[in-house]
């Protein structure tokens, strides 16, 4: 691995954990039960999967899922596995979709959001030895939603985050 | 899709991963955090995230420091007050040692571990006793940790102890029975088995402990006499009549202190004082990483401490005298911290009433959350009762059919919390008290006596929701905490 994607994968997981611990002090800033944030982690994996190399998605889960568990309560068991279900996933999808327009996005977005959020909430459940009844939808659906809305506003944004180049796919002109 | 070698390898990694998330095996998540162990410097670099947070809730915190320190020392002394029986004359003739619950053996309700002076003379079979009731004996002193006592509990499969019948006005001389053990009730209700009643036709009464004087036998083994076991309980259930002993002590959460009986001038009168935790040294200073948690639905920290520096799942995390949180879950070197606003936080709790009554023992509470700021079910009206003996000797009703829980009547407002009391030992009905609550014991790594926040307890039979006023702000990142050291600590 060549220095320069080495430095791109260290400040992936630096962007990364700054993203999330924004994201930290968003949720803690608001109101009680106001649930409308965003889950900025599988939306950085989803913004950078159309660009990243098909062997490196699976890494890029590893380093956004170990930046997520150095901020947040889950279990880093529990983040790896939810990331880097969402890496094989992805993985599949862009083979048919094209990831990089809006609707898909957001859509993808909005849905892996959602599903990592059941995931966690499944595990913290187990693990006070208690079995959801069933999934909080009106506090699953905001972070969905606000996930959604920060994969649309943040994709551009976070394509162009300083130091990530190295790992994109050169696109040849098709001149 | 085919299956190629580095897929399966993927798929297998997979798995394991879910597995580890859902039923956590401790030899391989200490393995997976080791590997993990660089996401610790990922985390010092969410330090420049607190620059945006301010340290003013720090000052009015500390403002009041030195009320709560003097009013801790209160309930702590109320607590050992409360160990030790009304009836004076229970302890003529005799020693006994302070001693804390500071673990439990689990559901199995057979034993519970006790903390006790180093230097007091402690034999096995030595009764215990809480207050006025009989609680079981010591049995084996923790090799690992001096000081630590196992005691075998009354309710223990094998135990036995004489006792007889104490009828209103009089001691029956013709009841001799033995009792220990738990009589097969059925469901969650906690009953203690009779055995080998000396008559068919035993009337209903309180129980003590009688141990005759036998050959042989061991100095400790009649200290106990007097003291209670419960009320005899016989009646028809269904088709078969059930003879029991309801006790007097909620032996799944209610075991705070106690006291392990000794022959007069057994120990130097030295020994028998209060051991105080907080300034026992047991102690890691640590500091949160950052002001919040990714997401909205938890409540927690990071916290920049983890097993390298001795700390153990459970242990509180601690400012002045408030409890912040408790460890979740450990890195080697950083820790999730769950606050008490994280549904599913939960605390052996002791309430200390404002009105100055003796401390209530309340069992288990457990955290829903935040409270909804919704308006609320009626109020139940606002009595403080001052009868605090008669609210702890209110008969055990945990066998009570589970009720759905009940809203309390206090209005919540922004940031308060919001915890299940199951009520085992409830209070009169048609009362409510406004009461501070602190930590109990029997929790490794929880010392009792930190401040969680005030509430309004209902009296009637449980369970309840209850409203917890916070006892103050969650400390900002990079501010100073404590975290309890549960190996050489509690003591």
């Amino acid at each position: 691995m060549s220095g320069r994607r080495l430095l791109a994968w260290v400040l992936l997981a630096a962007w990364t954990v700054w993203a999330v611990a924004l994201q930290s002090l968003f949720a803690a800033a608001m109101p009680a039960h106001f649930h409308f944030v965003p889950e900025l982690a599988p939306v950085i994996l989803l913004v950078l999967a159309s660009r990243l190399e098909t062997r490196d998605l699976p890494p890029a889960a590893l380093v956004v899922a170990l930046a997520r568990s150095a901020c947040g309560l889950e279990p880093p068991a529990a983040v790896l596995f939810g990331l880097l279900v969402l890496a094989g996933i992805l993985r599949a999808l862009r083979g048919v979709l094209e990831l990089d327009g809006p609707a898909t996005r957001a859509t993808v977005a909005g849905a892996a959001a959602f599903a990592l959020a059941l995931w966690f909430d499944l595990v913290h459940g187990m693990r006070l030895g208690q079995l959801p009844a069933a999934p909080a939808w009106s506090a699953l659906l905001p972070v969905a939603l606000a996930s959604s809305l920060a994969a649309l506003v943040l994709a551009p944004l976070l394509r162009r985050l300083p130091g990530l180049s190295p790992l994109f796919v050169r696109r040849r002109s098709a001149w | 899709m085919r299956l190629t070698r580095p897929r399966t390898l993927y798929l297998l990694f997979l798995l394991v991963l879910g597995f580890l998330s859902l039923r956590p095996y401790p030899p391989a998540e200490r393995l997976l955090d080791g590997l993990l162990l660089p996401t610790r410097l990922l985390g010092e670099l969410t330090t420049p995230a607190s620059w945006f947070t301010g340290n003013s809730v720090r000052a009015s915190a500390a403002a009041g420091a030195s009320e709560e320190v003097a009013r801790r020392d209160a309930l702590l002394d109320a607590v050992l007050a409360a160990a030790e029986p009304r009836r004076r004359g229970l302890l003529v003739g005799r020693d006994w040692v302070h001693g804390e619950v500071v673990e439990r053996g689990g559901s199995a309700l057979d034993r519970v571990t006790i903390a006790l002076p180093e230097q007091a003379r402690i034999e096995r079979g030595m009764p215990v006793v809480s207050g006025e009731a009989f609680v079981g004996w010591i049995d084996e002193p923790q090799r690992s940790r001096p000081g630590y006592w196992d005691v075998r509990l009354v309710t223990a499969g094998a135990a036995r102890v004489g006792a007889w019948l104490e009828t209103p006005g009089k001691l029956d001389p013709s009841a001799f029975f033995v009792a220990g053990g738990l009589a097969p009730m059925g469901g969650t209700e906690l009953v203690l088995g009779v055995h080998n009643p000396s008559r068919g036709d035993l009337p209903r009464g309180t129980v003590e402990v009688y141990e005759p004087r036998a050959p042989g036998e061991m100095p400790w083994a009649r200290l106990a006499n007097g003291f209670r076991l419960g009320t005899l309980l016989r009646e028809q259930r269904g088709p078969r009549e059930v003879l029991g002993i309801l006790p007097e002590l909620d032996y799944r959460s209610g075991l705070f202190e106690v006291l392990v009986l000794c022959p007069e001038g057994w120990n130097p009168p030295e020994v028998i004082k209060r051991r105080d935790p907080m300034f026992d040294g047991g102690w890691a200073r640590s500091r949160f990483l950052l002001d919040g948690a990714p997401t909205p639905r938890r409540a927690g920290r990071r916290l920049a401490s983890g097993r390298l520096a001795g700390l153990e799942p459970g242990a509180a995390v601690v400012d002045a005298t408030r409890l912040v949180g408790r460890v979740a879950a450990l890195g080697w070197a950083d820790a999730a911290v769950s606050l008490p606003a994280d549904p599913g936080f939960s605390i052996p709790a002791l309430a200390h009433p404002l009105d100055g009554g003796p401390p209530l023992v309340l069992g288990r509470l457990v955290s829903l959350g935040l409270a909804s700021v919704a308006p609320v079910a009626p109020v139940a009206p606002v009595t403080p009762a001052t009868d605090g003996a008669a609210r702890r000797a209110a008969p055990a009703t945990s066998a009570t059919p589970a009720t759905p829980a009940t809203k309390v009547a206090a209005p919540a407002a922004e940031g308060d919390l919001l915890f299940r009391w199951e009520a085992s030992l409830p209070l009169p009905a048609g009362s409510a008290l406004a009461v501070h609550i602190h930590t109990g014991s029997g929790d490794r790594g929880l010392p009792r006596g930190l401040w969680l926040g005030d509430a309004l307890l209902p009296g009637g039979a449980g369970p309840f929701e209850i409203v917890v006023k916070p006892a103050g702000p969650t400390p900002p990142a990079g501010a100073e905490l404590w975290v309890r050291l549960t190996a050489g600590g509690e003591r």
